[in-house]
């Protein structure tokens, strides 16, 4: 993986200084927090309802061991034992006092990790396809030019002060494992015709508040120029999107409201003007990178293990295991593994510092070092030899990381909600902990197959409720906790925005009605092989309408 | 549910150092016991207690004052709104971290 040069290292260094003083200047009355608060958040550093939140950048959702080692000791040291991956590929803290962050982000540092530009109206962390690097489907690893595009974005003067945040999601082949046509610009490799590799560009993407589907503004900018597109892209945007009304800022409502097409013709004219200069990528630079992120030197192995096979026949709960969480590698003879951080009742994205150090020695032993944080809220071991896929599930087990559940209806994603986030209006883990309660049984979550339910505790949809095949929006109606069902999202290549079922639900309701919508489409659907995707388009809303509301 | 008298009201806000959620206690000091708390049924008295916030927010004691409507039922002083019922907690309404995946 890419690991800091000086000018990095000094930087990074720089701003853990920076943020000490000002810290220091905070504490002592010099700075009022109308002053301090943009400093702060531009640190990763938010007040939440209970406690300040750290949330720390991981780059395109990639970690070494030793990186997870780091966060497992400031879990310890100075939160309460535990973090919480994001929608986002970003890791959490929760309970960090004030005083102490300027240490947090020294010890992250030192394992080149930091927490800026991950709040902001700027160009936040990247993110990417967490199966990069290993999936079969990919033409080319996203990761070296998502690292770029780091570079160019890491306090970039002219991007640091956007009309609103903006979010750019990186996938490697057509498979959208990174809901990129849900991001102000998504990036998917594409191969010419003749072989040369580009980048096809989505734009104006987004959930929130409006929720939009990106449009496809550039079908293949070569790798050469793609800092230049980006660049008069943003230009773009910097210059036109609305700063009037936050609610209107983001670049999917430039987009909506001017155009695609006279947005390419803009971003087109900028990009004739800048193309060829001081942002084009030298090959020589893009190969260095690259190097950073070439694959582990795999063994060469047979397609099949025999090892593997043998386990599996020998332990039910480790072929269950293997069946659930275990795909395919673009190399024979290896997988990646899926690490669930979705324990039956459990809280979505939570792992302890115990557990984080469990998955970094696992991934030391067996899994060429490297680990993975998936917007999904679970972690992946990318490059695992298939005969070492059972000493991986022992470790696991042990570790209580098990759980066989990746892509099945207890796989939720759920944002923190009203219990910890400030923005709130209702919770969100409480309710994922129902739904996964009741659903929990391996036999049940087997009967229902794939099954994405993603919760958001507001308007703000960290949870994505709008791209979950079913999505719950918690809302507030007169201080109390109302529940909307949305069903029909989807965040991949058939991106949809789900449509809002009927009337909400209460906390003690919610549950039984997202039983009622999974019974109705396993009794409705043509056969188990139909996704719920594929039987809602079909079925439409009225089956789900009456049973959850009766007839009309 | 319980539902506060329209009037009835207490100070919260953040601890600056640790961000723990605070309420003015009828002394003029700050509490994490939301029992502790002061509260105030006439708009003069609740004026007050917002310049005593003022003077600890520029004291660097606390951050973000406001007031929020609550209810007395016998000693126990209960936020109307459930996201202050969540904040007076002091924290999740489950059981987090190791002490969650203990009993998971």
């Amino acid at each position: 993986m890419y690991r800091y040069d000086e000018f990095d290292r000094t930087f990074v260094d720089a701003r853990v200084a920076q943020f000490r003083d000002q810290v220091a200047r905070r504490l002592s009355g010099e700075l009022t927090e109308d002053q301090f608060r943009p400093l702060r958040l531009m640190n990763g550093l938010y007040l939440q309802l209970h406690a300040y939140m750290l949330r720390i950048a991981v780059p395109y959702g990639t970690l070494s061991p030793k990186q997870m080692r780091m966060l497992a000791r400031i879990a310890r040291d100075y939160d309460r034992g535990y973090g919480h991956f994001t929608t986002r590929q970003n890791l959490q803290f929760n309970w960090p006092k004030l005083e102490d962050v300027p240490d947090i982000l020294a010890r992250l540092a030192e394992v080149e990790m930091h927490a800026i530009q991950t709040s902001g109206n700027c160009i936040r962390n990247v993110t990417a396809d967490h199966f990069a690097g290993a999936a079969p489907d990919e033409i080319v690893d996203p990761r070296p030019m998502a690292e770029i595009i780091r570079q160019w974005s890491s306090i970039h003067p002219e991007f640091s002060f956007l009309p609103r945040k903006f979010k750019i999601a990186v996938s490697g082949g057509e498979t959208d494992r990174a809901a990129i046509r849900f991001h102000d610009i998504g990036l998917q490799v594409v191969k010419a015709e003749d072989g040369s590799i580009g980048w096809e560009v989505w734009v104006g993407g987004g959930l929130g508040r409006t929720p939009m589907v990106g449009r496809l503004i550039n079908p293949f900018v070569p790798a050469s120029d793609l800092l230049a597109y980006l660049e008069a892209v943003l230009r773009v945007y910097n210059l036109e999107g609305r700063r009037d009304n936050k609610y209107k800022a983001r670049i999917k409502i430039l987009v909506h409201e001017t155009g695609i097409e006279e947005i390419r013709a803009s971003v087109a004219e900028e990009f004739a003007r800048i193309r060829g200069g001081a942002l084009t990528v030298p090959e020589a630079e893009l190969a260095a990178i690259t190097a950073y992120f070439a694959p582990p030197a795999f063994a060469g192995k047979p397609a099949v293990s025999a090892a593997l096979e043998a386990a599996k026949a020998a332990d039910p709960a480790f072929a269950a295991w293997v069946a659930q969480n275990v795909r395919p590698h673009k190399v024979p003879g290896h997988a990646s593994v899926t690490i669930s951080l979705k324990p039956i009742g459990g809280i979505p994205g939570d792992i302890t510092a115990d557990q984080m150090e469990a998955v970094a020695d696992i991934a030391e032993a067996h899994a060429f070092a490297e680990i993975r944080a998936s917007h999904e809220q679970n972690l992946v071991l990318p490059h695992v030899a298939l005969d070492d896929l059972k000493a991986v599930f022992d470790g696991l087990v042990a570790a209580g990381l098990a759980t066989a559940n990746a892509g099945l209806v207890t796989d939720i994603i759920a944002c923190p909600g009203l219990d910890y986030c400030a923005l709130a209006n209702a919770r969100s883990i409480n309710i994922a902990q129902g739904i996964s309660e009741r659903f929990g049984a391996a036999e049940r979550q087997q009967e229902i197959g794939p099954l994405a339910i993603k919760i958001s505790g507001c308007i703000n949809a960290c949870g994505h409720h709008h791209v979950g095949a079913i999505g719950i929006l918690g809302v507030d109606r007169k201080g109390e906790e109302v529940y909307q069902i949305t069903l029909g999202g989807a965040p991949g290549v058939d991106a949809a925005i789900g449509r809002i079922i009927g009337p909400g639900f209460t906390t003690e309701t919610i549950v039984d009605a997202v039983e009622t919508v999974v019974n109705t489409y396993v009794t409705l659907r043509e056969s188990p092989a139909e996704p719920f995707l594929a039987a809602y388009r079909r079925l439409g809303d009225a089956p789900f309408k009456e049973a959850l509301y009766g007839a009309a | 549910m319980t539902r506060a008298a329209p009037r009835l009201k207490a100070v919260t806000a953040n601890s600056l150092r640790d961000g723990d959620v605070v309420f003015l206690d009828p002394r003029g000091g700050w509490t994490r016991a939301i029992e502790a708390a002061a509260t105030f049924d006439d708009a003069a008295a609740l004026e007050a207690a917002l310049a005593t916030g003022a003077r600890a927010v520029a004291d660097t004691l606390v951050v973000g004052v406001y007031a929020i409507d609550v209810a007395r039922d016998g000693l126990r002083v209960i936020p109307s709104h459930i996201k202050e019922r969540i904040r007076a907690a002091g924290g999740p309404t489950m059981a987090v971290g190791p002490a969650a995946s203990r009993s998971a």
